[in-house]
Formats: C-alpha cells, structure tokens, sequence
C-alpha cells in the first residue's frame, strides 16, 4: 500500500504539471480582425481582460479592453508577433468573433480557414463577419454602452437577429467549414461595418453618450464563389436567400395598397426544396409555408371587405417569390450557390450531380425553378379597419 | 476467586480489594441470634433504596424457623424486585460497581445481590446532533436499561431479542446486540457476536470503541456504520433487518450493516411526504458530489482547460484573479483548510464565543482577504458552496469522508489537470465499491444493482408502494400487506 501511495505521488509530480497555467498569465483574446496591408497580414486581437485602469476596487468585474495590431508575412507570423507587444500570453482559446477584411475575403478565405482549423487551442464555434466598407480592426474597437466589450457585442447581436430579422445569418466557423468542405454549396457571410466615425467610437465618450458617436451595424449577406467573396446581396436578396436556407421565423413585408400600405409579420415560417431531373434537366420546387398577422395599417382600407384578405395574401406572395428570385437571380449571375441547390441535387441525384458538377455555376441557370409560396393571414386583429377608416365613417353620422 | 464464608473476612478483602476506598459502605447488623452484614459503594447506589428496603428487612428478620437456612430467610425477606446471587470477588466487584448492595451471612459461601442503582444519568432528551424538523425528537441515554426500553417500548414483538456482551478487561461495559429474530439472518447476528467476543481491550468508554474493532476494513474513511442517538432511526433500521449494537454508557448506538444510501438519507425521511423527501434526496446527492468536487474542478477547468468556460465567466474570473500572488491550487487549498479550522473552532468553542467566530470568519476572512487581494472572490463562492453543501449531511463521518477525499482530488487536479481528477474519481469509485459490511456492497443498490430497493434510494416512494424490506438486508421481505390477497383467503 505504501508503494503505491508514494508511486501515485511521484506519478503527480513526475507529470510536472504539463500545460499548466495560471489564467492571469494570460491575455484573453475574445476578437481577431484580419486586414491586409500590401503583401502584408495585419491581426489584430481584443483582448478583454485588462484590469480598470484606476485604482478604484467598486467595479472590479468591469473591465477594459486593448486591441493590438502587427503585421507578418503570415497570418501566424503576425500574431505571434503580437506576443512581442502583450505582457501575457494571448490566450485564443475562447473568442466569439473573427472579422475579415473585404480584400481578404475577396481574395478567399482558404488562408484564414486553414490557420484556425490547424491552431488547435482556437475553439470552433466562434462566428465569421465581413467587414465592409472599412478596415476589419475597427470594428473591435468601438465602444458600446450596453455590453462589457466590442467583440461581445458584435457575437450577441448576430446571434440574437439571426431568425428575426431575415436578413441576418450567423455564420460558424464550424458551419463555414463544412460548406467549404463540401461540393454544390457556398458561403453567404453576414457584413458588419461601422457607422460614423470609428475615430470617435475607440474613446470613452462614445460610452458615455446616450447618442453614441460611432457604432457597429449588422449588415446584408455577402455572397462567396467558394472561398472568394464576389458580391453583396441588397436587402431584399438577403431575404431570399435566408427564405430557402430556411433561416428565418420572423420577417415583415410592407405591401402597397391602393392610397397607402399594409405591413405584415410571419409568425412561422419554413420553405422546402425539392429538386427533380427531367429528361436530363435539373428542376427545382420551392415551397414556402408561411402564417403572418396584419401589424400596421395605413390609408383607407377596410379589411372587412370581401377579396381583402385574400388580395393581401397573393401579394405577400407574389413578394416573398420576387424576394426568392432576386436571390436566386443574383446566384445565378455570380454562379455562386449559396442556397445548396448542387448539394441537394448531389444527395437526391447524384449520378446527375456528377456528370454537370464542373459546370456547376453555368448549369445553375437552367435549372426550371417553380416557386409556390402559401401565406395564410391570420386575420384575428383587434381591428378589422385601419383607424383613418373608421375616422372617415364616423364623419358621415 | 469464590467468596469466604465469613463477613469479616468478606469486608476485610474487598477493603483490601479495593485499597479502602472511601466510598465503600459496610454494615453489620447484629441481633441476639443472627449476623447480616451488607455492602455497598455509595457513589454509585442509591442510600434511600437500601435504607427503606433492606434495613427495615434485615432488622424486622425473625430467626424462627429451624429447619430454613438463614440464608434463605434472609433471601425471602428481602422486598427488592431485582435481585441476584453472587459466588466469586470479581462477581461481587462488578456488581458493586454497578450500583448494587450486597448482601452476606455467614457459614454461606454465596452472597446476595440486590439493585439498589443511583440514578447517574440525565433523563431521556431531545436529541442535540441529529435534530430534525418531524418525528419522534427523543434521544438515546448514558443509561443502557433506558435505552433498551426506548427500543422495547416501540417494538413491542417477542421476536425483539437482546444478546448481551460484556466488554473490556477493566471497564466491564455491557455490550447488547439487538436484533429482531426472523428478520434478520442468523449468520450475521453470530458473526457480530463473535466479532465482539473476540474483543480483548481493557476499556470500552464510548460506542465508537467498538465500532472501531468491529469494522472489518479499515482502510476507508467513508463510515461502513452508522452511529445515531435516535431510537426511532435505531427501530426502523431493525425493522429492515439491519443489527443495532447499543453500548453502555453512551447514547450513539451503531447500525449495521450500513451502505452508502443510509447516510444520504436522514431519519426524518420515513416521516414526510415522498414526493418531498425525493427532491430533498436529490438535492442531498448533488450536495455529496458538489462538496466532494467542485473546488478541485474549479482548479483543474481554471489551469488546464480554460477553453471549457464560456468567454465571458472566463475573462470575469481572470479580471477577478488579476494580482492575486498565489496560484489557483494553492489560493483554494488555503481557504478549504481555513473552512475546516473553522468549523473544528466551531464545535468545541462555547456557545458565547460564536458570535465572535462568526465576525472572524464572515468579515476578517471573507471580505477582508478579498479587498487585500490575497484571495480572488470566485475562490470563495467555491469554497463557500462547496462548505454548505457538505453540511447537508447529518452523518458527522459523511462530512469527515467527503472532507478528505475533497483534498485528494484537490492535490490530484492541481498537479494533472482533468486527467489527475479523473484518476482520483476512478479510484474513488473502485474504493468505494470493493467496500462490504457484513456481506453488504457499499454501493448497494446500485452496484450490485437492486432494482426492488431502489424505491427508497435516490427516491423514496410513498409507503403504499413500499410493500417489500431490502432484499439484500433480510429474506423476509414481506412489509405490507396485500389486500387482494386478504380478500382471496
């Protein structure tokens, strides 16, 4: 017994305390940005865990953020460059947030996929940006009153428009991985760019504003061609390609009528697609299923009136098909298939898929697309007029 | 060595016996035709007993009828109930110690014993260190007959049997073994008293003694019986078919065969509802594991494995640790021992310096320890959460178990990380199941898994339900009636 004891003791200390290491040794690094400079890389990384400043003790959990910037002929070389600058060790273990620059992106992702599926202490889940319209590093650095530091707030609004908005789409590393991976799908990456002046975001005012200066805005998708980004979708495209990933549960569509308009919100939501070959043509069904409520009303209209609703209900549809359209319009024009069409064709047919894959993109075009979209209104509203109409009735008494 | 035939001579050995101490009593009493004398240590009788009964006795003895013994004359007149005879000094000794008065004549080599007991002990009270909030709140005494009439007076079945057992070269200390014939197996019972025969020490002051000698293997902190002062936790556990070994002099019995279940449960479980007790009962289990883990969790996640806690707890706690000097192991090592000496000033302090530990420790070493960065505040949430969740347990030898184990894991996370922590739970668990007691597994019921008994386990099943004992305490497992089968016959 005594053997064994001292032998589980020597055991312990023989292991010399492998990857140990203390957790205020480290930086922790909870953003990278990647622009390019030239031929150069530049990485910049947030790092969160920077003690206040002053001496103060009261708001000990709050903290303050550094970002650094070094650039290398490599991605690695440039942030492990930035261990040049940064007392501790960064610790990229746990960050939610990757922006890449549009030139990058538009060069193609392949570099920045590979470095991160090699580092292993990088986690997988963190999600992927497109900075548009300005250099990726601004965006970790403007302040934001309502969270604790830039990177957070760029992860918590993705993640909580995605499905509500329409036009956003978190996108994972993980996710992005295996839609580089696999054949007959492609990329579609949320943009984010700041608005203002980032200059004026970076100082402590833009915290203490109750208008904030400069601040971050989640942006439409960007469409890739593989791993290069080749364009950006418009709103209305945006929709349409998160109608047939099925990324939506809420959305709101604005109908014109007669003098004034109506507003619309899905309260559930989902599209099916179905692919056929015919005679050695690719054909493809979308079905979109969808329920909405009336939320805004303005103008005359009385929705008691017969047809009403139903006229409401084919142009809801006929807008979620042109939405679908433009989407799949703008695909097809950049041969980029962000819906999956090649993938599903791959899945359902794959004999087919085989013989046309290299041609992927031009095939793409032909492809006979039947769009049906099925709207139902629940008409359960307190009011069954718009208020201006029951203005103009009471007028007549 | 038998007794003399002479009083004199009785009274001048046990004098001599017992180095003319000054609490032995003699007393001869002398008529014109006869010669009683008697004996007795007044420390530990009763005067007013011997006064009343065996004075007036004795005196009023009419020596008329020839063809009697005296002897017998004297053994007749005697009014005490409780009465025996004695042959040998040792005899006399113990019997004297106990409280009883001799009695002897002359030309007879036999003497006669009579309690006449001081009443040494206090009453029957609430019990102090296992209180609970319903059921029954009397307590075991220092008084061994008490005791047994706590058991006797809520059993009351012929099969209730007491086997006695006396203990210790110089304390001579009464040992009962209580059993309840068909519910137990014959086996254990005669293993237990064999264990105990076996017994060769000079003093047994506590029941703790014997439960020391009697637990087969000792390597294990984790307590293989239990030791209570309820008697109602002593009746049920004989109910199931378990022994309860009562020690005379104390008032914490032990129970066996115990598993690990029986210190998860409390004595008040039987009393309340069942959909309450299970969720207390769960509550308790996650209790064990939290008191049992969390701090070496806490260093092996916090040094090794950061990548395990989201981002934000994570860049709070380094913010939290900034400029703390110590490591992560060290820091929550020095505030788990400072819990443990707390709680060890805790118990043997009086009650009027409490309020002044309290200071000490909520203040001074809490909040104080904090501002001056010697600790980080997440450290003392673990050890604060870890603390309580180990009071949950009734059982002072649970809390001692977890206590210790607690370290290992500890010293084991701070050196391997997860690894060294997964290490020390697979040989917790191993240890934990290569423990018996009387032939029970200390995992049971779960390993070996046991289906029927996992309704008063984990969870506890209304009574209704519980129509069968433990299969793996008793063979007569039959609780509860069935009144379909009534209606049958």
């Amino acid at each position: 017994m005594k053997k064994i004891i001292i032998s589980i003791f020597i055991l312990f200390t023989l292991s010399g305390c492998w990857n140990y290491k203390e957790l205020n040794d480290y930086s922790i690094v909870t953003g990278i940005a990647i622009d390019k400079n030239e031929d150069r890389y530049e990485v910049s990384v947030l790092i969160s865990n920077a003690p206040k400043s002053s001496g103060d003790n009261n708001d000990s959990s709050q903290s303050q953020i550094v970002v650094y910037t070094e650039d290398g002929k490599s991605l690695f070389e440039a942030l492990k460059n930035i261990g040049l600058i940064s007392p501790k060790e960064l610790y990229i273990g746990s960050f939610s947030i990757l922006v890449v620059s549009e030139e990058i992106a538009k060069e193609g992702l392949e570099n920045v996929v590979d470095l991160f599926v090699r580092y292993t202490s990088a986690r997988n889940n963190f999600y992927i940006a497109i900075a548009k319209d300005t250099k990726a590093v601004n965006t970790l650095k403007i302040l934001t009153p309502l969270t604790s530091f830039p990177s957070q707030n760029i992860s918590d609004n993705l993640k909580s428009t995605t499905n509500l908005q329409g036009t956003i789409a978190k996108t994972s590393f993980n996710e992005l991985l295996s839609i580089l991976l696999r054949k007959g799908i492609d990329p579609a990456i949320n943009s984010i760019s700041v608005i203002g002046n980032p200059e004026e975001g970076e100082s402590k005012e833009n915290l203490e504003s109750s208008e904030p200066k400069s601040y971050i805005k989640i942006g439409y998708l960007s469409i890739f061609k593989n791993d290069k980004l080749v364009d950006w979708a418009t709103h209305d495209e945006s929709l349409g390609i998160n109608i047939l990933n099925n990324m939506i549960s809420e959305m709101y569509l604005t109908l014109d009528y007669e003098d004034g308009y109506i507003v619309v919100d899905t309260t559930s939501f989902s599209s099916k697609i179905e692919t056929k070959v015919e005679n050695n043509k690719p054909k493809i069904d979308i079905n979109v299923k969808c329920e909405a409520r009336i939320i805004e009303v303005r103008g005359n209209i009385n929705l008691e009136k017969s047809n009403v609703i139903e006229q409401l209900e084919k142009k809801s549809n006929d807008k979620i098909k042109s939405h679908i359209n433009e989407a799949i319009n703008l695909a097809i024009k950049n041969k980029a298939d962000v819906f999956g069409f090649g993938l599903k064709f791959y899945q359902n047919h794959p004999k087919y898929f085989e013989s046309v894959k290299d041609d992927w993109g031009n095939i793409m075009s032909s492809i006979d697309f039947n769009i049906n979209s099925e709207l139902i209104l629940k008409t359960k509203v307190s009011s069954k007029n718009s208020l201006e109409e029951i203005h103009n009735e009471k007028k007549d008494y | 060595m038998k007794i003399d035939s002479d009083i004199d001579k009785i009274f001048k050995t046990i004098n001599e016996m017992n180095g003319k101490s000054s609490d032995i009593v003699t007393r001869i009493i002398e008529k014109k035709n006869y010669r009683v004398g008697y004996i007795f240590l007044e420390s530990v009788s009763s005067d007013d007993k011997i006064s009343d009964f065996l004075n007036k006795a004795l005196i009023n003895l009419d020596k008329k009828r020839v063809f009697d013994s005296f002897y017998n004359q004297v053994k007749n007149s005697i009014y005490n109930s409780n009465m025996k005879t004695c042959e040998t000094y040792e005899d006399m000794f113990y019997y004297l110690a106990s409280g009883f008065t001799i009695i002897v004549v002359d030309s007879e080599k036999k003497a006669i014993v009579i309690e006449t007991r001081a009443s040494l002990d206090r009453g029957v009270v609430e019990s102090t260190s296992e209180t609970i909030i319903r059921g029954p709140k009397d307590s075991f005494t220092e008084n061994h007959n008490k005791n047994l009439g706590l058991i006797r007076k809520r059993i009351k079945d012929p099969n209730l049997w007491y086997e006695d057992v006396k203990i210790g070269t110089r304390t001579k200390t009464k040992v009962t073994v209580a059993y309840i014939k068909d519910l137990t197996p014959e086996w254990k019972v005669k293993r237990i008293l064999d264990d105990l025969k076996k017994i060769n020490i000079d003093a047994v002051i506590d029941s703790g003694y014997i439960r020391e000698l009697i637990e087969k293997n000792q390597k294990s902190v984790f307590p293989k019986v239990i030791s209570t002062e309820r008697p109602d936790q002593a009746c049920t556990s004989l109910l199931n078919g378990k022994i309860v070994i009562l020690v005379e002099n104390t008032p914490f019995v032990l129970i066996l065969p115990a598993v690990l279940t029986d210190f998860i449960h409390s004595p008040e479980d039987n009393y309340q509802k069942s959909f309450n007790i299970s969720f207390s009962r769960i509550i308790r289990i996650i209790c064990f594991f939290i008191a049992l883990l969390t701090p070496a969790l806490y260093i092996a996640l916090m040094t090794y494995n950061p990548e395990i806690i989201p981002d934000q707890l994570l860049i709070s706690v380094a913010i939290q640790r900034d400029g703390v000097p110590f490591p992560t192991a060290i820091e929550v090592l020095l505030f788990v021992l400072t819990f443990e000496v707390l709680r060890e000033a805790d118990i043997h302090s009086p009650s009027f310096s409490g309020s002044a530990m309290n200071v000490v420790g909520a203040l001074i070493l809490g909040d104080a320890a904090v501002a001056a960065g010697v600790v980080s505040p997440i450290v003392i949430i673990v050890v604060a959460a870890t603390s309580i969740s180990e009071l949950v347990f009734y059982d002072v030898d649970v809390i001692d178990a977890v206590r210790e184990w607690r370290i290992l894991f500890i010293i084991a996370a701070s050196f391997m990380g997860i690894v060294g922590f997964m290490i020390i739970f697979i040989i917790f668990i191993a240890k934990l199941s290569s423990l018996e007691c009387l032939g029970t597994p200390y995992l049971t019921p779960f390993s070996p898994l046991n289906i029927k008994s996992l309704k008063d386990s984990i969870i506890r099943v209304s009574r209704k339900n519980m129509k069968y004992r433990p299969t793996y305490l008793t063979k007569n497992i039959k609780r509860l009636g069935d009144p379909n089968e009534e209606n049958n016959n």
